[in-house]
């Protein structure tokens, strides 16, 4: 199965113009900004917004063409879709949700019902079944979400912004469960993002959008070897550390230990962002629970903010205000302290 | 902060409750309470309120079946005049129902507009019969029932219907499905108001159908007649529709004037 579009579309200040593949196999994340016209392509795609130009094929059926007027409605695309917000029904009970996807496409009653309760189970939420929307946490609603989207087994599956309705304590959980339930579907799977750890976490592949462009595509790998974006910059800039996991110790290949929050097992990410990172000239005394010396290696000055590169036991980038920078009077080779707060990290499984 | 109001405005707004409270404290201490269940059990009487009540449901129905799809015209279709076709809709809210009944006669009547060529016609509403009564409430009651449904379409978040349209349902499951359960509190509120306006209307009904009881004299058309010749019977009859009204502002209560 693979999705070929060609899309140009003009809504308000919003001028897409992009040629878009996917394949079948793996999971495509297209990521970027607020405002890079993502949720834009993904209406397109679902035939909410019609195209102004260009022709959306899916598996040889030609969803959309300008050239010879041809538009299918959403509601005849093989197209599904798991909306920001999720959009659940708030008159129907969770099982009700998963189930009208299947009445809508032919199913009778009881078939559906029974696929339904089903699909609730394969995601996790088989309990809140007869629960009303609003009775629901984030995280179930987005499970319901997800198996409404499913049950109509789509030959392309479209997430808008999945967790970012998530409080952030949840989100490294449900955003395994998310890829493991992604790689389980059939059919060509987007993820559409700002948030480069949900690409990053998610993704195969990776589309790099900004204002309506595709800027960047490729394996996480190659977009992130060689950044074209300042979007892709931050997200390359993340401090990113991968080792084993023992409750709420990392073990670095290096044997260096980082204190993180949770109980984690086994390989695992950790991560962090630069602006979480401080630096002192003397060895503090406080409550963050990783501290290490190390050296300046590296600065960058970047308007108002300075990027430090420390290397050391950890290599880390560090981000601080230019004052800052002065009041340290860093300079490259300088010996700076390293401290980092255990709840700065966000940690994950591999 | 607790404030006293000047005394000037206290007293006006004392006077305000008086002049809508007393004359129905008058109704109900004239009210012959002992007879009050003889007296609607009376042929007349009995007569009113059953045609009353099928001939209000009867403009529910009309105004439900033609005013649901208006609305939703209004709400979501742009169109070149549509604040004109709102306006013209609406007016019969703000004309006196006494001139509305005079224009259904110039349409309806034998010589009218579309009377002309329709009289006659099976179920065609000629002047002066039931049809006429329940066109002259529908036409007077229906704008209660656009206006609000097409404010709680506008309000509703049009997304459901698109989630619905990505999960495979048509424009007619659309609607039937996700549209019309989630306005179901407008709608109801527009009917409640809708049929409570029908109930009670007056000057187009008895202008355009007249006052043939047992064919066209509704409630308030006997109470009108009743008045002169049994006053205690208009009193008792007063009480019924008072009573309606008041049983749809307790329905209304939630939705529309919070707590109260």
């Amino acid at each position: 199965m693979t999705l070929h579009a060609r899309v140009a579309l003009e809504l308000g200040a919003m001028n897409l113009d992009l040629e878009l593949d996917a394949e079948r196999a793996g999971i495509l994340a297209i990521a970027g900004p607020n405002g890079a016209g993502k949720t834009t392509l993904l209406r397109a795609l679902a035939g909410l917004l019609a195209i102004d130009r260009g022709r959306v094929e899916l598996d040889g059926e030609v969803l959309d063409d300008t050239t010879s007027g041809i538009h299918l409605e959403p509601e005849v695309r093989p197209v599904a879709v798991v909306f920001q917000d999720y959009l659940l029904f708030p008159h129907l009970s969770a099982l009700e949700n998963v189930a009208y996807g299947l009445r809508s496409r032919g199913a009778s009653r009881s078939a559906a019902r029974q696929e339904a309760g089903t699909w609730l189970e394969r995601v996790g939420v088989a309990g809140m079944a007869a629960e009303r929307p609003r009775g629901l946490s984030g995280g179930q609603a987005q499970r319901v979400a997800l198996a409404r989207a499913l049950a109509t087994r789509p030959a392309l599956l479209l997430l808008d912004e999945p967790l970012a309705a998530i409080d952030v304590s949840a989100r490294a959980a449900l955003r395994r469960d998310l890829r493991t339930h992604l790689t389980g579907a059939d059919g060509v799977r987007i993820v559409v993002t700002h948030d480069p750890l949900d690409a990053m976490a998610m993704a195969d592949r990776l589309v790099v959008m900004e204002s309506g462009r595709i800027i960047q595509q490729g394996t996480l790998q190659e977009v992130t070897a060689r950044p074209r974006s300042r979007w892709v910059a931050q997200l390359v800039g993340l401090n990113l550390y991968r080792g084993t996991a023992s409750g709420n110790l990392i073990t670095l290949p290096e044997g260096h230990q980082i204190r993180v929050t949770g109980e984690t097992q086994g390989s695992a990410f950790a991560v962090v962002h630069p602006r979480a990172v401080s630096l002192h000239r003397q060895r503090p005394e406080g409550s963050p629970r990783n501290v290490w010396p190390g050296q300046v290696d590296g600065i960058d000055f970047e308007g108002d903010r300075v990027r430090v590169e420390v290397g050391g036991p950890v290599g880390v980038v560090a981000e601080v205000t230019p004052q800052a920078a002065t009041e340290l009077r860093l300079a490259e080779g300088g010996r700076v302290w390293v401290t980092i707060k255990a709840t700065e990290f966000e940690v994950y499984p591999t | 902060m607790k404030r006293r109001p000047p005394t000037a405005v206290a007293i006006m707004a004392a006077l305000a409750v008086a002049m809508v409270a007393l004359p129905l404290v008058g109704l109900l201490l004239r009210t012959p309470w002992p007879d009050l269940g003889p007296v609607l059990a009376s042929p007349d009487v009995r007569q009113a309120l059953v045609l009353s009540a099928e001939c209000s449901v009867g403009a529910l129905g009309v105004s439900v079946v033609l005013g649901v799809p208006l609305a939703w015209i209004l709400a979501r279709v742009s169109f070149p005049g549509r604040s004109l076709v709102r306006a013209l809709v609406t007016l019969p809210m703000v004309l006196p129902p006494v001139v509305g009944g005079v224009a259904l006669l110039f349409a309806f009547g034998r010589r009218g507009l579309v009377g002309q060529y329709l009289a006659g016609v099976p179920g065609f509403p000629s002047p002066f019969t039931t049809g006429a009564v329940v066109l002259a409430e529908a036409f007077v009651a229906m704008p209660f029932l656009v206006i609000t449904a097409e404010a709680g379409l506008r309000q509703m978040d049009q997304r459901f219907e698109e989630a619905a349209a990505t999960l495979g349902a048509g424009p007619w499951r659309r609607f039937w499905t996700v549209t019309l359960p989630l306005v179901a509190p407008s709608l109801a509120a527009g009917a409640t108001l809708c049929w409570a306006r029908a109930l009670g209307e007056f000057g187009a009904t008895i202008t355009f159908a007249g006052n043939l009881p047992g064919r066209t004299q509704t409630t308030p058309t006997a109470i009108y007649v009743l008045l002169e010749s049994n006053p205690e019977h208009a009193v008792a009859v007063s009480l019924v529709l008072l009573t309606v009204s008041l049983a749809a502002l307790i329905g209304l209560r939630q939705r529309w004037l919070g707590a109260l």
